[in-house]
This record gives C-alpha cells, sequence and structure tokens, in this order.
C-alpha cells in the first residue's frame, strides 16, 4: 500500500479547474461523401426569412495528418464545394445546399455570412472515422513516418488484427529458422493509412518521385496519389518492408512469396511485391 | 454564453460573430419551414430543428392512420437526442514515479442540458493505449468499461448504472497508463430518449429518427488531454500533431497564446525538417516559451501536453 502511494503522489502537471465550456460543434463528413447542409440567418434564437446568406470554404492547413500545404496538380480539388454557396433564405428561412467533400480528409473551414450582418467560422471535418493507430510490437516495428506525414499506420480496427496476425504468423514460421540468407527480424509495419484516412499522397514534397498514373511528370505532387489503392484511403493496407533495411522481411524471394500466401491466409488477399529491387521495395498486403 | 449556447444547441446553430444582431449559420439538421411549407427537399425530411437547440418530429397525416394530425395536417411533436447534454471536463495529469501518467477526469453535466448523462467515453486512438490502462476509479453508480469491437473504438468506458440520477450530476473517474499525454477527444451521450413512442411510428419516420440517434445527434465531442501517444513517441511527432490542433483553433478564435505556440512550433519544426526527412532521424527536440499566457481552455489544453510530453511550453 505504502508502495502505491508513493508511485501515485509526484508531480503533478495538469489543469486544474479548467473546464471546458463549449463551443461550436463541427460537421462529420467522410471523404467523397455528399450531404445537404442548410444556411440560414438569425437574430437570437429567431430564423429570419428573406435574408441573403452566403458561405465559402478553404482548406485548414495543415490537418488531416498533411503537414504540408502545396497546390493540386493532379487530381483532387483543394477542398469541398457547396452548390450553392449563397442564396436568399426566402419564406422558408433557409438555403439548402450540397456539400461535396474532395478524397482528402482534412478540416475544412466554413464561413457563412449575413448580408448586412455577421458571419460565422465553423468546420467541416471530413475523415473517416474509427481509425486506429498500430504501434510496434514483439514481431513488427513501425516505419516510414516521414516529417510530412508524420503518423502513417493507421488501420480499421479489423485490419490492425489481421496484419497482427500476419506478422505473427511470419515470426512463428521463420524466427529461429535455418538455411536462409539472413535471421528473421521483427518486420517493418510501413504505410497503412493518414489518422483520418482520405488520400496519402507520399509524393506530396518529393522531388525525386518516379512519374506514375496519377503523377505521369514525377516530382512533388500534393493531394494526388501515388497510393492509388483506396485500401490506402481506407485504413485496409499495409506496406511491408522487402528491401535490404533492417527490419525487412528475409531477402529471400521463396520467403517473400511465402508472406504474400501469409497476408492471403489471414485476410488480406491483395498481396502484391512491389517495386523489386529497389529501395522502396515491399510487399503490400490489403483487403481489396 | 455564448459558447455556452453552441454547447447547448449541439448538431444546430452556433455563431460567434454578429452585427446589429444578424448571424448566419450552418446546420446538418433541416430548420423547420417558418412559413409552414415543406417543400420537395423537404419530403424525405421528418425530423427538423424548430429552434436553436428544439427538434421536432413533423410528418404528414396521411402517413399515420394512428395519430391525429394538426391543422396544418401533420403530425408533430418534440423530440430530445443522446446530444443534447452539457458537459464541463475538469482534468488532470499526473506523472508518477515508474514513467506511467495518472489521467483524472471530472465531467459534470449541466443544468441546461436537455438529457441525463448515460456514457462518457475517451476515443483512444490506439488500441495498445486502450489495453493499456491500469486501475481505474470511478464514481459510485457508474459502471466502467473498456469497449473495443471492429466497428467501433471508443477507449474507456464510463457508463451510468441509473443514468436518470446524473443530468445535473458530477461524474469522477481515472486511470493509469504509459501512454503519454495528447489532445483527444472525450465522448459525451445523454440517456436514449424513450423511444416505446416512437416504435409505432411510420417506417420511415422512425428511421429518420433512428438515423440521428446513431449519427449526427448521438454524442457530443468535446477535446480534452488523454492518453494519446505511445511511450516511445518522437518529440518532432508530438510537436507536429500539436501544431496541427493550434494551427485549426488559430483559425476561428486564436488566442495570442494559441498563435504563439502555433508560430514557434512552426519555427522548430521548419528547422529541424525543412525537407520531407524521417521522423527517426529527427532526435532534437523543441523548445517552446512563449511570452503570451494561457487564457482559454484551448490554450491549457496545449500548455498541459508541451508540459507533460515534451517537457517545454512554460
Amino acid at each position: 500500500m505504502a508502495k502505491v502511494k508513493r508511485n501515485i503522489v509526484l508531480l503533478m502537471l495538469g489543469i486544474a479547474a479548467v473546464s471546458h465550456v463549449g463551443r461550436a460543434q463541427d460537421i462529420y463528413v467522410q471523404p467523397w461523401e455528399t450531404t445537404t447542409v442548410y444556411l440560414v440567418c438569425q437574430s437570437g434564437q429567431v430564423w429570419l426569412q428573406n435574408c441573403n446568406v452566403s458561405a465559402s470554404i478553404a482548406a485548414v492547413e495543415p490537418t488531416g495528418g498533411h503537414y504540408h500545404g502545396g497546390t493540386p496538380r493532379y487530381g483532387n480539388p483543394r477542398q469541398g464545394t457547396l452548390n450553392p454557396s449563397s442564396g436568399n433564405t426566402g419564406t422558408q428561412g433557409y438555403v439548402s445546399s450540397l456539400y461535396s467533400a474532395t478524397r482528402i480528409a482534412q478540416a475544412e473551414k466554413v464561413t457563412v455570412c449575413a448580408q448586412g450582418g455577421g458571419c460565422t467560422e465553423s468546420f467541416i471535418q471530413v475523415r473517416r472515422p474509427n481509425l486506429v493507430e498500430m504501434w510496434g510490437g514483439w514481431a513488427h516495428v513501425m516505419i516510414g513516418s516521414t516529417s510530412s506525414h508524420v503518423f502513417n499506420h493507421f488501420f480499421t480496427p479489423t485490419t490492425r488484427d489481421r496484419v497482427l496476425a500476419v506478422v505473427a504468423q511470419y515470426a512463428n514460421e521463420y524466427s529461429g529458422a535455418s538455411g536462409l540468407p539472413e535471421p528473421w527480424e521483427p518486420v517493418g509495419v510501413n504505410d497503412s493509412s493518414l489518422p483520418t484516412g482520405g488520400v496519402f499522397d507520399i509524393c506530396a514534397t518529393v522531388s525525386t518521385c518516379a512519374p506514375s498514373a496519377q503523377n505521369p511528370s514525377g516530382g512533388a505532387n500534393p493531394w494526388s496519389g501515388p497510393h492509388q489503392s483506396s485500401a490506402h484511403d481506407n485504413g485496409d493496407a499495409a506496406d511491408f518492408r522487402g528491401n535490404t533495411q533492417p527490419n525487412n522481411i528475409i531477402n529471400d524471394t521463396a520467403v517473400k512469396n511465402r508472406f504474400r500466401q501469409i497476408c492471403q491466409q489471414q485476410g488480406l488477399p491483395v498481396a502484391i511485391h512491389e517495386s523489386i529491387g529497389s529501395s522502396n521495395e515491399h510487399i503490400h498486403c490489403a483487403a481489396y | 454564453m455564448q459558447k455556452l449556447g453552441c454547447l447547448l444547441f449541439i448538431g444546430s446553430l452556433c455563431a460567434y460573430s454578429q452585427v446589429n444582431g444578424v448571424r448566419a449559420a450552418i446546420s446538418p439538421i433541416p430548420p423547420y419551414p417558418l412559413d409552414g411549407s415543406f417543400r420537395l427537399d423537404m419530403q424525405d425530411q421528418y425530423v427538423f430543428l424548430k429552434a436553436p437547440g428544439e427538434y421536432v418530429v413533423s410528418y404528414p397525416g396521411a402517413l399515420d392512420p394512428v395519430r391525429r394530425a394538426g391543422s396544418n395536417g401533420r403530425i408533430e411533436f418534440p423530440v430530445t437526442f443522446p446530444a443534447q447534454v452539457a458537459p464541463v471536463i475538469d482534468v488532470q495529469v499526473a506523472t508518477l514515479e515508474n514513467g506511467e501518467y495518472l489521467y483524472s477526469y471530472t465531467v459534470t453535466n449541466r443544468g441546461i442540458a436537455a438529457v441525463a448523462l448515460d456514457r462518457v467515453a475517451l476515443r483512444m486512438r490506439s488500441i495498445e493505449a486502450l489495453e493499456s490502462v491500469k486501475a481505474p476509479v470511478n464514481t459510485p453508480g457508474w459502471n466502467f468499461t473498456l469497449l473495443r469491437n471492429a466497428e467501433e473504438h471508443i477507449g474507456p468506458v464510463w457508463k451510468a448504472m441509473s443514468p436518470q440520477q446524473t443530468r445535473n450530476g458530477t461524474v469522477q473517474m481515472s486511470f493509469r497508463t504509459p501512454a503519454k499525454p495528447g489532445i483527444v477527444e472525450m465522448v459525451f451521450q445523454g440517456s436514449p430518449v424513450d423511444r416505446s413512442s416512437v416504435n409505432d411510428l411510420p417506417a420511415p419516420v422512425k428511421a429518420s429518427i433512428e438515423r440521428l440517434d446513431r449519427g449526427t445527434l448521438a454524442s457530443v465531442s468535446v477535446l480534452t488531454v488523454g492518453p494519446k501517444y505511445a511511450p516511445e513517441v518522437n518529440p518532432f511527432a508530438v510537436a507536429v500533431d500539436l501544431h496541427a490542433q493550434a494551427a485549426m483553433w488559430s483559425e476561428v478564435r486564436g488566442t495570442p497564446y494559441t498563435l504563439e505556440v502555433r508560430d514557434r512550433l512552426r519555427a522548430y519544426m521548419d528547422a529541424v525538417a525543412p525537407f520531407d526527412r524521417p521522423v527517426e532521424e529527427i532526435a532534437t527536440k523543441p523548445e517552446v516559451h512563449t511570452s503570451a499566457r494561457p487564457l482559454s481552455y484551448e490554450d491549457v489544453l496545449l500548455q498541459t501536453v508541451l508540459t507533460a510530453t515534451l517537457g517545454t511550453g512554460k
């Protein structure tokens, strides 16, 4: 008992009697989702008829796990749209508007203004909900975090469990195995999804990125691929290290083929050996 | 007072500035038509915002042979949702000798709440953090559980055993974990409204209510400090995450403290990672010394994480 006390009463760092008293609740949508929202004018608790109202949307940087900026070159507009973005509230007292999200998960600031009145600023949060971050474990280490995408290991809970099953089975089959070119190591788990999903633009700021279908000129390309699989948008994929760096899959073709089979057996049927022979060699395992 | 109103009228209409008493707002819930005319775009809508914080079920009498329609030919009655709570959070974080953290919360459902508080949960962002929770303590009358399933993952949950008692009550809870402090969401849910009267509503009306019960009006999220990062997290990663939060707050009502923290973290990030580089290569820790004092709730959240997780921010 004495020991417990000693361990608990130490350095108090926290917030003493600091309370939250509320703020505007954000509107939540998923990437690519469209939803109807309503623009109104208000005086006190009363809504107003025949009031001109307008709205604008701007992406907030840096949010959504993208710690970079940049103008879209291919693929995605920078933020969602409201259609219409202005109108008169008429006798019914509102303007109905369709919000369309892009593929980018992020916070978007909505500014709504009443003609001759005040403006409201609030957020639309475009995000895939319920993704969970995977931490390192006995059979795997987390790799590939960069300063542009610091948190790159988010999964759906189901796919996270499947990835754990993959690395555990791989460890069970190869830990201590003889006759292979190198010993088993905990395997490096690289990109899955960003914290709130959406496009994972790994070439956002990398000028040396190779050309790809979404980035035909190559080079830096914010807000587009080349993680083109929608599984990387949704937390349903992972890339396992297949090059010669530490924490790779054992550098043996038969082992790598077996790793792909393990993915398939553990519920990640799309198992592709990619960028073979390059520093980016990896095995992509995904739910679809 | 304006902020308080925004909390109460969750999912409805909130505003921060106004001129001549008129302001604009955006709502995901359809407003009740002021002229009483339900146009084509409202034909499939059955729950409306009658006024900020006031929801009403309204549907054509022709849909329901049992109930009697009003003079406008519609059946209408008020309805409340689980999101109509009004929580206030106090939080403390203590660093323990063994490297763990003790997180302690006091939650009060203010008297202005429309429904009693039924469930309080921390939205943990990793299952590892969730599984590391130890020694939970809670107020009598509340039941602690760890919630985790394939569809939903929201972390430690405190569920009221007798929710009607907590309408204006206070709940205290604490636990230990090695997961480092960060800014996380605490999710509040009010007691399920008596839906026995909903069961015999016309199917599309019932479905509409249930959609809101499970979706937009299911709960309220409030940011607080909670277990977020792995014990071995790189300080650069924490700095980047905090910077993003400060940048977002700066967009709508940045205090001098939030703006200064944002700028100092940005300067640090630009200095140690001017180009995209592997985080594991970055060993320099941020030093954030501010001249501004924390004033708002958000300021104190920032300061707590700077201090508890990064050892800076004083």
